[in-house]
């Protein structure tokens, strides 16, 4: 079951669409069992252990609380994984900047994810790294492409919190209906997230 | 020597044939027990030689086998051709001979007196006897068999020396012990047997220096000066690591494992208690109280207060702006208080986030830097409804109906008490209960209920089909508040009639319940994002034929197994062995102080192991250690069936 962390602090919820859309692509493109809604853990509570990979994304302060910490930190000291999107897209931004301090608090330093990284591979084959958004070719937010992701790495390069400031979180919002519209699927790269933290 | 000529004197008449027997009874366990001696030194001799020549050449096990075989054999040997040479002292006639070898001036006189087939004058051989009891026979054998002994303690000594300096070292290296449980680990090489290591913990932690008398684990804070010093005068200083490590120690052929374990300076503690709680203001405040408190290990330096202000509604917009305030210096102290007010006028719709920070003295792998939970007070937007408003307001309804609720089956108890009941003060009280239930029914519906101007007792039920239009949103609180409705309108039912009696058990009913609702956790929600279904069965066929398409690439490899669950079968396994090394033990200690998560019981319960130098002791630890690395049992209320 795809699921979406929910923090006290700033709007956990400002990518609404993301969830579904990703959750279709994993039922389009692999065989894994996947549940077809996606579910909503408080980072706080003890059900962030049924749950292998957790999104994170917004726009305002990112703190954790006390027992949000504890627990986060616990979750990846116990094989989980944090997607954390910056739906701002600004480096300089204030999701960036607290949201870094935050993790790199809790979970350890954040350094750039060389693009030859087994998560690019998981599944879908991405020589050049993490695909550019239309937010980073629109010259949006911080007005950069953004070359790299950033991660929290554990024994064996393993990811233990993925980064991206390249807003994937306005990228993947939309409806899964619409992606028939699309003749590049961009959430295929999502796909290579979710792969990775089932089978890494 | 001449007690026991004496004693022979009492209890028996001296004769040479008697003597005689004596002195081959002396020269008998002399054989005996100096032969013994002599192989068990030839044995010690050989096993010493073999195993200092095998430690040296790093030999492997089975020479050391081959080297206690032949020791035995060649103790036995000596022992057997020892007492073979001296197989004289059997007999009476050859020890007679021994002894005129040794005492020339009795003129073959003993051997004629001990010779039975020998027909001598009876004047004759009293006159032999006369000779040889003038020589005391017992004395002369002594003469011989002491030098004997002291030779062979002498020699015994020597071997056994040569054995302590060569044997602890081939027992350790060749794990000789096999039996089942497990057996003491290496006894201290004597180079490093004295080690001393002497803790300098870093300037700035103002901590004075500790010494460890022959340490097998090393814990201190990081960057702490360590100084190990051997008896001989050997000294080497190093820095404690930010990593636990195992520090191998050489000398010669000798080594040493000295587990070294750091301990991090912990960041700063920042506990903000103003603000209290998030909060959302319909009007800007003029100041904003900020208050918290910063506790560290070792000592703090300064801290102030981190203020982000965020406008913005929409993407595109979101602005911010980071100010700090309140800054205080601590001085080393391990607690400070921070204090200040914020007075920057805030605008509608704009966002402060406030945090505490604090930062320590740490110059090693610091300044560690502590900061609070954040408080976020919202401004609320000019067209925003906002129900957690605190901007003056009445009371909170369901708070208002509590009170009066309480009041109510106070004043209904001392109607009850009273012995003049007036009818007038039960309708009173009818009318207020019924005035409460309406509220009760406004949480529960919104207030939107026709019914809800009805005389008492009109209604028989909460229309809970109209849930959501109310205060009351979560089913359980829903339930209160029923309840607590149905008891109200029983109350109000039975005081309208005058039977303050009957309306009192469902008032009590009625308060229960509606303090069950109040203390109920609240959850703020932002809102509920919308639930999109996927219907994966029919994305499944929408998607590529053929499978996944050409750029996907197989998984490289399988999930590793969790590397801390392999480390404590690793240490599981090992325990287990026959012999255990202490060398083997602290590594294993380094490693899993080292590993996510940290297991401290496990890391220390393997420390006291590998320092642990008699079996007594070494068994206890491992002891813990298998139980740090047994599952936690699982608690269960009974037993299956």
């Amino acid at each position: 079951m795809f699921a979406t962390g929910r923090y006290a602090s700033g709007d956990w919820d400002s990518a609404p669409l993301v969830p579904a859309n990703l959750i279709d692509s994993v039922a389009r493109y692999t065989s894994i069992e996947i549940a077809p809604s996606g579910a909503i853990v408080p980072l706080a509570s003890e059900r962030l252990f049924d749950y292998p990979l957790i999104y994170l994304t917004g726009h305002l302060p990112f703190r954790f609380t006390a027992e949000e910490r504890r627990r986060v930190k616990e979750f990846v000291d116990r094989g989980g994984m944090l997607f954390v999107d910056d739906h701002n897209h600004d480096v300089g931004g204030v999701f960036h900047r607290t949201a870094t301090e935050e993790l790199t608090r809790t979970c350890g330093p954040i350094v750039d994810l060389p693009n030859t990284h087994d998560l690019y591979r998981a599944f879908f084959v991405f020589d050049h790294g993490p695909p550019t958004t239309t937010q980073e070719l629109n010259g949006w937010g911080d007005n950069l492409v953004h070359a790299n992701l950033q991660a929290v790495l554990g024994p064996g390069d393993r990811i233990r919190v993925l980064y991206s400031s390249k807003d994937y979180s306005s990228e993947w919002g939309y409806h899964p209906e619409s992606k028939k519209q699309r003749s590049v699927d961009d959430t295929r790269f999502g796909v290579n997230i979710i792969v990775y933290a089932l089978s890494r | 020597m001449t007690a026991p000529r004496r004693m022979s004197t009492i209890i028996a008449p001296r004769t040479a044939l008697g003597e005689t027997r004596q002195v081959r009874g002396i020269l008998f366990a002399t054989a005996i027990v100096t032969s013994l001696l002599w192989g068990c030194a030839s044995a010690g001799a050989v096993m010493a030689a073999g195993g200092a020549l095998g430690h040296a050449t790093h030999r492997p096990d089975l020479y050391f086998d081959w080297v206690r075989f032949a020791a035995a054999v060649t103790g036995l040997s000596v022992a057997t051709i020892r007492i073979w040479r001296r197989r004289y002292a059997y007999s009476i006639r050859r020890v007679g001979l021994w002894i005129e070898e040794r005492v020339p001036s009795l003129r073959y006189a003993l051997v004629t007196v001990l010779d039975p087939d020998a027909r001598i004058d009876p004047s004759l051989l009293d006159r032999l006897e006369r000779l040889v009891r003038d020589v005391n026979l017992p004395e002369v054998a002594l003469r011989v068999a002491v030098p004997a002994y002291v030779r062979v303690a002498l020699t015994v000594l020597v071997v056994a020396f040569l054995l302590a300096r060569v044997m602890p070292l081939s027992a350790t290296d060749t794990g000789v012990a096999t039996s089942a449980t497990p057996n003491a680990t290496a006894a201290p090489s004597n180079l490093f047997a004295g080690l001393r290591a002497r803790i300098e913990p870093p300037a700035y932690a103002h901590e004075r220096a500790v010494d460890v008398a022959d340490p097998t684990t090393i814990t201190a804070l990081v960057g702490s000066a360590i100084t190990l010093q051997r008896r001989d005068g050997w000294t080497q200083t190093l820095p404690m690591p930010r990593e636990a490590t195992a520090l191998t120690l050489t000398a010669g052929s000798e080594h040493r494992i000295v587990a070294l374990l750091p301990i991090a300076d912990a960041p700063p503690s920042v506990v903000l208690s103003l603000p209290v709680a998030d909060t959302t203001y319909r009007t800007p405040p003029k100041t904003i109280v900020l208050d918290a408190k910063a506790t560290d290990d070792i000592g703090l330096v300064d801290g102030w207060f981190e203020c982000i202000i965020s406008t913005g509604e929409s993407e595109g917009n979101f602005k911010s702006v980071t100010d700090t305030i309140g800054h205080a210096r601590f001085s080393d102290a391990r607690t400070g208080i921070l204090h200040a007010i914020f007075s920057i006028a805030l605008e509608p719709g704009s966002q402060l986030s406030i945090r505490a920070i604090a930062r320590d003295g740490n110059t090693v792998t610091g300044p560690g830097v502590g900061s609070s939970d954040t408080r976020t007070i919202r401004i609320a937007s000019a067209k925003e409804y906002d129900s957690l408003s605190i901007a003056a307001a009445a009371p909170p309804i369901l708070d208002k109906a509590l009170m009066s609720q309480r009041m109510l089956v106070m004043q209904l108890e001392a109607l009850v008490k009273k012995h003049q009941r007036p009818k007038s003060e039960s309708i009173r009280l009818a009318r207020v209960e019924e005035s409460l239930r309406r509220e009760v029914d406004d949480i529960l519906n919104g207030g939107a209920n026709p019914d809800s101007t009805g005389e008492p007792g009109e209604r028989a039920d909460v229309d809970v089909a109209k849930g959501g239009g109310g205060a009351a949103t979560s089913s359980r609180e829903r339930q209160y508040f029923q309840a607590a409705y149905q008891a109200m309108t029983d109350a109000a039912r039975s005081l309208g009639v005058a039977l303050p009696d009957t309306a009192l058990p469902p008032a009590r009913r009625a308060l229960s319940a509606l303090d069950s609702a109040r203390v109920m956790n609240r959850l703020y929600l932002r809102g509920t994002p919308p639930t999109i279904v996927v219907n994966t069965a029919r994305v499944r066929l929408a998607g590529p034929p053929g499978g996944p398409t050409p750029d996907t690439a197989a998984p490289a490899h399988r999930t590793p197994s969790p590397r801390a669950d392999s480390l404590r079968a690793t240490v599981l396994r090992y325990i287990e062995q026959p012999t255990v090394q202490s060398d083997s033990l602290s590594l294993l200690q380094v490693a899993v102080a080292s590993s996510t998560p940290l297991d401290t019981a496990l890391a220390h319960a393997l420390g006291d192991a590998a320092a642990a130098r008699d079996p007594m002791h070494l068994r206890g630890a491992l002891v813990r250690v298998r139980r740090a690395v047994a599952p936690t049992p699982k608690v269960t209320s009974g037993l299956a069936p």
